[in-house]
């Protein structure tokens, strides 16, 4: 007899046997997931972490409000065409991200990270202060900004609030808290971070990027101009702000000064020097109409006054476009 | 053959969509490879995530827009008796119109950060990979699961009645909508929500398109070559029970790292290493029933794109996935370009490329154009098929360096190191992408307007080169020479042979020479032999199996015994 | 004989497979009290293996048999010893 046509004698005893075995593979499947989710297991539940007054729960809906993983990966599950976003915070931490997150165009230069240690929710988060700490606790942001601050980056920026931010940093601190059991694999090459790039591209590109850190230089002290161009350069203002009248994360500011600017209260205010110092020292003082609150970190103790002086003497060179 | 049914008329519409949306798919997939090049092009306008969430859920709408189409043409046949309830069919045509256009606005939100968050859940869209949508239109999309599952299963005669052909595609049906459900639901934490993601679209592809995939894979070949189904019933039977044998616990790879405990990462490995299983039995049964008999291939497009789906299956998801199936291969492969090369092989080789061959069997039909000329159809499948496999080899390539820059020099992407390192590859996705574009429009037109074109008398086509029965030479010989069990035994072993050299490239990442002391020759060795030996192997392959068929001699096709296609009750 | 054989063969083949999939880059740290589990739960996981390496032999046979019988439905040929 022909074994294979249901009903024949061999062929229904082989049939009810993969039944069988289905039925036992699946409840082996149901215990094990069961187990996988225990608290024995001690994995890390969002519920149990925040960063400051924010939470990671609300982090994880604002990252799949953007649909974050259209273009990263998270646990490695995603789209491939930005880094895998697992251990983001444990990698560039808090000011970083703060710094990056509102004008994602660009990356951030190292003033405008140290700019966001002024946050206490920062300070009381990783206890870091100074640049140099920060540095210290998280080596991998010093290697950003010494070789990518200030240039433009591949994603766009997005209309993220103050508080996204800080949910996106809390969601991130969670999923680098979490124990994902070997992955990504650590990293074991040797070589320095020179002869890795040699490695990687065939050329000795670093060098001349990592040569130039961002001091600001002196020599254009004697034009306020100049010296305000270039402080605004160093300082990674253009991530937000365009030298024309088009808005990027912030107002444009060709033509600003001088003009009337009407604000998120219904006022309006002439744009003159003391509003403009105002606005850098004080950004939420005064918020323009159409712009959210809070975004812009104070300037106020990272800038001298001469300074602030020339970064005003920057904007009034520059005309409506 | 004939249209028996007038309810099967009602798949051409479903056909017709297939294909629209399949460009727009392709379109999108152009914009994409675009981006991997040049980010700029069109940030702020259509964002990489807003046209890859676009481009991810329109290959889900045309693939099952394929499947219903393919299962109301066969249901009719397979119940002898007409559709029930067609109007709940056009309302499900309707239904996913409204599905795709809805998506199209909802998707474009994640700009703007928008979800619609409404009682703890995302009705506008979601942001996770494959389940994109929101809340709306996953309920809308489960209403219309329901309806196919309702007609389908209330057209089919009682179940005692059932042969396995039956069985496959009831089950199939229903479970689409059964695991659709573990997706409609807002889970807080990250490894809990890809455990369920994972739920629906491994058990989806793995479990349920697959189960649907063999049955009308197995009732196409019933129709096409006039097989036995007694023993096309023996091998759905058992093409799903391995499938789900092996798949179940299979499931467990996407388990490794995303939170939960190391010891998926065991049977995992295993389980899914079992995977190809069914589907070298797949391989086959197809390869079995189409060689044993001596029948001309009367409709050469259709075939061409069954063989198409059962050999990108074998290579996209069996010997692809297998190679990156281990914890220890996987390790490096996950979240790296790697991956793509796989699934794009796999869900448009095995699903898509079904769908097509479904439309291609029953638009002639449907158009009473049985004559039709088969040149264009010949000429898109190789065009895609060379156009995906193009794409896999450019994404597995660009992988395996960035694997390298990536994970091995620990490079990342913030000192712009990776996409550089992966330059090469990333110009080759676009230059793939339009090849495929070539094709896929061609088949489209072809489908369109098939049986409506302006026919070539009979009498001007003497050799019937028109009609494709008809290789010039037609040579019996040589490459074109009937390919025996053996033969095709040894391509299958070629195949896998570089599968397993492409395995151990993944695995020489573990190497303490490559690992430690950074050097790549022995991982880029092996993937420049294995992916590109892989996909040369397989084109030849398909070209020698289509090559002996269409040498068979033109017989005058014999019509139709009705009785062929009765389903014969499994037990009496 | 026939049985034999294909036992062989799944053995075989899932113990390359095991091999592959064996976890010794890892440390068992779930489930730590129990080494006992952790050796159940290989063993379970290989038993089920072989069978359906097994079961995908003997199918794969069958198919060919069926094929090679010259009326398809025919009741009695190809006897499996």
């Amino acid at each position: 007899m022909s074994c294979g046509v249901g009903g024949s004698s061999c062929e229904t005893p082989r049939r009810r046997g993969a039944f069988v075995m289905l039925g036992i593979m699946t409840l082996a499947f149901v215990v094990l997931s069961l187990f996988s989710f225990m608290k024995s297991r001690g994995q890390v539940t969002p519920d149990t972490v925040s960063y400051g007054p924010y939470k990671a729960e609300d982090g994880k809906r604002v990252f799949q409000a953007y649909n974050c993983m259209g273009c990263h990966t998270m646990v490695g599950n995603g789209a491939y065409l930005g880094p895998d976003l697992t251990r983001e915070y444990a990698q560039a931490g808090p000011a970083w991200l703060a710094a990056f997150l509102p004008s994602a165009g660009s990356w951030p230069t190292a003033a405008a990270v140290r700019a966001q240690l002024q946050d206490p929710v920062q300070h009381a988060d990783t206890g870091a202060a100074t640049i140099e700490a920060y540095d210290g606790k998280f080596p991998e942001a010093a290697d950003r900004v010494g070789r990518r601050g200030g240039k433009p980056s591949n994603m766009p920026n997005l209309p993220l609030s103050k508080d996204e931010i800080g949910q996106l940093i809390a969601y991130l601190k969670y999923t680098s808290a979490m124990n994902t059991e070997g992955w990504p694999p650590r990293v074991e090459a040797e070589a320095g971070l020179d002869e890795r790039v040699r490695l990687a591209l065939g050329v000795q590109a670093i060098a001349p990027a990592a040569a130039a850190p961002a001091i600001p230089p002196v020599a254009a002290a004697a034009d306020p101009a100049a010296r305000g161009a270039q402080l605004v350069k160093d300082n990674g203002c253009t991530a937000c702000h365009a030298t024309t009248g088009q808005r990027l994360v912030g107002p444009g500011w060709g033509g600003l000064y001088g003009s009337r600017v009407s604000l998120a209260d219904g006022s309006s205010v002439m744009a003159d020097d003391a509003y403009l110092v105002e606005s850098i020292r004080q950004p939420n003082a005064k918020i323009v109409a159409g712009y959210p609150a809070s975004v812009m970190p104070s300037y106020d103790t990272l800038l001298k006054n001469d300074e602030v002086d020339a970064i005003v003497a920057y904007l009034h060179s520059l005309e409506k476009q | 053959m004939q249209i028996e049914y007038q309810t099967q008329r009602l798949s051409l519409r479903f056909f017709m969509l297939m294909l629209v949306l399949f460009l727009l798919q392709v379109g999108y997939g152009l914009v994409l490879a675009t981006q991997h090049v040049d980010p700029s092009v069109q940030a702020g306008t259509i964002n990489f995530n807003i046209a890859r969430a676009e481009h991810l859920n329109l290959g889900i709408l045309w693939i099952l827009s394929g499947f219903i189409g393919a299962i109301l043409f066969v249901a009719p046949l397979l119940a002898r008796r007409e559709m029930v309830a067609p109007w709940l069919i056009k309302l499900l045509f309707y239904a996913l119109i409204v599905i795709a256009v809805w998506n199209f606005f909802t998707l474009r939100l994640a700009q703007y950060g928008i979800a619609g968050w409404w009682h703890g859940q995302p009705w506008l869209q979601q942001g996770l990979e494959y389940l994109e949508a929101g809340r709306i239109a996953g309920v809308l999309v489960l209403v219309g699961f329901a309806i196919l599952a309702y007609v389908v299963l209330r057209t089919f005669p009682p179940v005692r009645q059932w042969n396995e052909i039956h069985w496959g595609l009831g089950l199939g049906v229903t479970a689409l909508m059964a695991v659709w459900v573990f997706g409609l639901f807002y889970v807080a934490r990250l490894d809990l929500q890809e455990y369920f993601r994972w739920f629906v679209v491994h058990y989806w592809v793995e479990g349920v398109w697959e189960v649907i995939h063999i049955s009308l894979v197995g009732f196409l070949l019933v129709l096409m070559f006039k097989v036995d189904i007694k023993s096309v019933g023996f091998a759905v039977f058992w093409g799903v029970a391995l499938v789900w044998l092996s798949g179940l616990i299979g499931n467990a790879h996407h388990y490794f790292w995303i939170g939960t405990p190391e010891f998926w990462q065991f049977w995992g490995s295993l389980f899914s290493a079992l995977e190809p299983l069914p589907l070298v039995f797949c391989f086959w049964h197809i390869y079995l029933d189409a060689h044993t008999n001596q029948r001309p291939l009367e409709n050469a497009p259709a075939f061409y794109f069954i063989l198409g789906s059962v050999v990108l299956e074998q290579i996209g998801a069996g010997i692809l996935g297998f190679s990156m199936t281990f914890a220890l291969t996987n390790v490096w492969s996950h979240g790296t370009w790697v991956t793509p090369g796989h699934a794009h092989l796999a869900l448009f080789g095995t699903f898509g490329m079904l769908g097509i061959a479904a439309a291609y069997y029953a638009v002639p039909i449907m158009r009473k154009a049985p004559d039709y000329d088969q040149r264009l159809g010949k000429l898109g499948f190789w065009l895609v098929l060379t156009g995906v496999l193009g794409l896999a080899f450019a994404f597995a390539l660009g992988g395996t360096v960035q694997i390298y820059v990536y994970r091995i020099l620990g490079l990342g992407w913030f000192g712009g190191d990776v996409s550089r390192a992966m330059g090469l590859f990333k110009l080759l996705l676009p230059m793939f992408g339009i090849t495929f574009t070539f094709g896929a429009g061609i088949l489209a037109y072809d489908l369109f307007t098939l049986g409506r074109r302006v026919r070539a008398p009979a009498a001007a086509d003497p050799r019937g080169v028109l009609h494709g029965d008809a290789a010039l030479p037609r040579s019996n010989t040589g490459w074109g020479r009937p390919l025996s069990g053996f033969e095709a035994g040894i391509w299958l072993m070629m195949m896998w042979v570089f599968g397993g050299i492409i395995t151990l490239g993944l695995l020489s990442f573990n190497l303490p020479r490559v690992r430690v002391l950074a050097d790549p020759t022995l991982p880029y060795l092996l993937a420049g032999v294995g992916y590109p030996g892989l996909l040369l192997v397989t084109l030849a392959f398909v070209w020698r199996f289509l090559a002996s068929l269409e040498a068979r001699a033109s017989l005058p096709s014999p019509t139709v015994a009705a009785n062929v296609l009765l389903p014969l009750p499994v037990r009496s | 004989m026939q049985r034999i054989t294909d036992l062989t063969i799944s053995v075989l083949a899932c113990v390359a497979a095991f091999l592959l999939s064996w976890p010794f880059w890892r440390d068992f740290e779930y489930w730590p009290e129990s080494h006992a589990a952790w050796l159940v739960y290989f063993c379970v996981g290989f038993a089920l293996s072989v069978y359906v390496f097994y079961v995908f032999i003997g199918s794969l046979r069958i198919l060919f048999l069926h094929d090679a019988a010259p009326s398809p439905a025919g009741d009695d040929q190809a006897k499996r010893s």
